[in-house]
């Protein structure tokens, strides 16, 4: 009986991997992300050049053009490009597991619990919601960062205590779709606790939409990341900070054109690889995130 | 009476985003005055300064100066410019204003005509093309496509200037855009000037918008495509061109009306990066500055500006999409 469970279920599997294999640019997007992923977890050992990562001053080899020692040159304090972004890829990844994952945790549950009460519970907290929703997640991100005093870890946390509201937004909507459903009102009837219904019921049935909505949103996190630590509000030298990387290039402009063009490109195509992989998913779920 | 509730409502956002900015920009550890004075500023200076600006006093009290200041046009003294952050909006937001205008102009001029062609040809190649134009134009660090955008054009080819507004003397003042005020006072050369400048920072800030307006406008026409008054009218043989542009267009856009309302304060976070990118003297730049230099009063300025934005927005729309669609009674 299990067995022919367990099996039917792997069918189900394969042969929704199959339809889903069919968007290849959604299938470029994954590709590319697992790429980015094992670059940035074997950096240590794949960088050419692992000490630059840090300070490693080399004056005499400050601003090289891209060549075959150096494939996507120096920058200015002589420090190989391609080892500090490989380094950076895992600051821009870590950035948006450690915001989408407090801002999950913040935001989804409220989003649940004033959807599902409503009256007074869903006043205060979408209320509250509301608020934060006016001023753009850059520039409040921004100010929380300066005054957790401007570091890369600090830039993570000021993004998520602004990120959870556009989660708790979605999960709201879900909710109040969701508790319409049948299965609630039977659940309910059976005698289950309002915390049963809550997050056995209803939030396993938001999955696809919140997958879609972490899928984008970490591309658009890396993206307020990123322009933080450019203006100068978050992550510092010699940090490998993608970011950083290029506000320190633009000094070197249009000569070295190197040294801000590449990590750029990198933030570009992280970015991008999320984005294609969440509107494939968003079209394979068939689901309404923006 | 839905007016009023929406009135309300706007007010009880912008006093909401008040507190908290007001709140949150003046637990900063550390001293603002004393780091705006300098190192070698007289400490009864700093003193006198705190006194002024009543930093001396509990956060409810200043708070409640705070107020009595809107109420008379003023909201605090500027750290970085010296002088009332009201004076400073006032003199930068045209710059800013004009920059988002222009730029949704741009992404609309060219997201209606992509997203209706994607919408007719859906699931084909154009569609295609154009979903990934959409996804690359959100996935741009804003910082560094300005950046590139100067390399190629402002270095490399020399068509337009680096960063700033204007190269010569401004038009004389008349609505504080300097495209709309050269034009008025026929004046083609700053015109040209005011153009070339504006275009860069305009088309990197479009990026974005232009990608989600396409997207919506495709979504909303396919919408509207299985509805019964164009069936009808494929039937009697009418012409694609004035069933897609006139009916289904308008009913497409007017649903989309919403999302790129919302589009103009998130244009204006963006703003923050791309006036810093492009020198541009506007509102956004100096709100990145008044962050980063811990100017509270400052701070608190311009996101009450850019939230009041966001409110007024909300509100337009609401009654422009009475106009553009009488089924929708405000009353509801």
């Amino acid at each position: 009986m299990n067995e022919t469970k367990s099996l039917k279920m792997r069918e189900g599997l394969v042969r929704n991997w199959l339809r889903f294999s069919k968007n290849y640019l959604a299938m470029a997007g994954l590709f590319f992300l697992i790429l980015i992923a094992v670059l940035a977890i074997l950096a240590p050992w794949i960088a050419p050049y692992p000490n630059d990562a840090k300070l490693g001053v080399n004056f005499q080899k400050a601003l090289l053009p891209p060549s075959k020692d150096h494939i996507f040159g120096t920058d200015e304090a002589g420090r190989d490009i391609f080892s500090r972004l490989l380094f950076g890829a895992r600051i821009s990844l870590m950035l948006a597991v450690i915001v989408l994952g407090i801002a999950f945790s913040i935001g989804v549950p409220l989003g649940i619990i004033a959807g599902y009460y409503g009256g007074a519970v869903d006043q205060i907290i979408m209320r509250i919601t509301d608020v934060f929703s006016s001023i753009p997640a850059l520039v409040m991100a921004m100010a929380v960062c300066v005054l957790l005093k401007p570091s890369l870890e600090n830039s993570m946390i000021a993004i998520a205590l602004v990120w959870w509201r556009s989660f708790c937004r979605l999960a709201y909507g879900e909710t109040l779709h969701l508790k319409q459903e049948e299965y609630v009102t039977v659940s309910r009837s059976l005698g289950a606790s309002s915390f049963y219904i809550m997050f056995r019921e209803i939030l396993p049935n938001m999955t696809s939409s919140l997958l879609v909505k972490v899928t984008l949103d970490a591309g658009y996190a890396i993206l307020v990341g990123t322009s933080i630590s450019y203006l100068g509000a978050g992550a510092s030298p010699p940090t490998p900070e993608w970011g950083i990387m290029v506000a320190e290039g633009r000094h070197y402009l249009p000569e070295s054109w190197w040294a801000s063009l590449f990590p750029g490109l990198a933030i570009f195509l992280t970015v991008l690889s999320f984005n294609l992989l969440g509107d494939g998913l968003r079209d394979f779920f068939d689901v309404k995130v923006e | 009476m839905y007016i009023l509730k929406r009135l309300f409502y706007m007010i009880f956002v912008l006093i909401g985003v008040s507190i908290l900015m007001f709140t949150l920009v003046r637990v900063i550890p550390g001293d603002p005055i004393a780091l705006a004075l300098g190192p070698h500023a007289d400490k009864e200076d700093v003193e006198r300064m705190r006194r002024e600006m009543a930093l001396d006093k509990t956060l409810p009290v200043q708070y409640w100066y705070f107020i009595q200041g809107v109420k008379s046009g003023r909201l605090g003294m500027s750290l970085i410019e010296k002088r009332d952050v009201m004076e400073v909006i006032k003199e930068k937001f045209p710059a800013t204003l004009e920059l988002v205008l222009v730029a949704i102009i741009l992404s609309l001029i060219l997201a209606i005509p992509l997203g209706v062609t994607s919408a007719i040809y859906r699931g084909g190649w154009w569609d295609q093309i154009n979903r990934l134009i959409a996804l690359f134009g959100v996935s741009f660090p804003h910082f560094w496509s300005g950046l590139m955008f100067q390399l190629i054009f402002g270095s490399l080819l020399a068509l337009t200037p680096l960063t700033g507004r204007i190269g010569g003397t401004p038009p004389q003042y008349i609505t504080g855009f300097f495209l709309l005020d050269s034009l008025i006072t026929l004046n083609w050369n700053t015109f040209k000037d005011c153009f070339i400048h504006i275009i860069g920072p305009a088309i990197i800030l479009s990026l974005g918008p232009l990608a989600n307006i396409t997207r919506l406008i495709r979504a909303n026409m396919i919408d509207e495509s299985s509805k019964d008054y164009i069936i009808v009218s494929k039937a009697t043989g009418m012409s694609s061109l004035i069933i897609h542009y006139k009916y289904m267009l308008r009913n497409a856009f007017s649903s989309s009306l919403t999302t790129i309302g919302f589009l103009i304060p998130l244009m204006l976070g963006s703003a923050f990066v791309v006036e810093k990118v492009f020198a541009w003297p506007g509102m956004a730049r100096f709100g990145a500055d008044a962050i980063i230099a811990n100017d509270f009063n400052g701070v608190v300025g311009v996101t009450l500006v850019i939230c009041l934005a966001f409110v007024g927005i909300n509100l337009v729309i609401d009654i422009l999409h009475e106009v553009l669609d009488p089924r929708i009674k405000l009353k509801k």
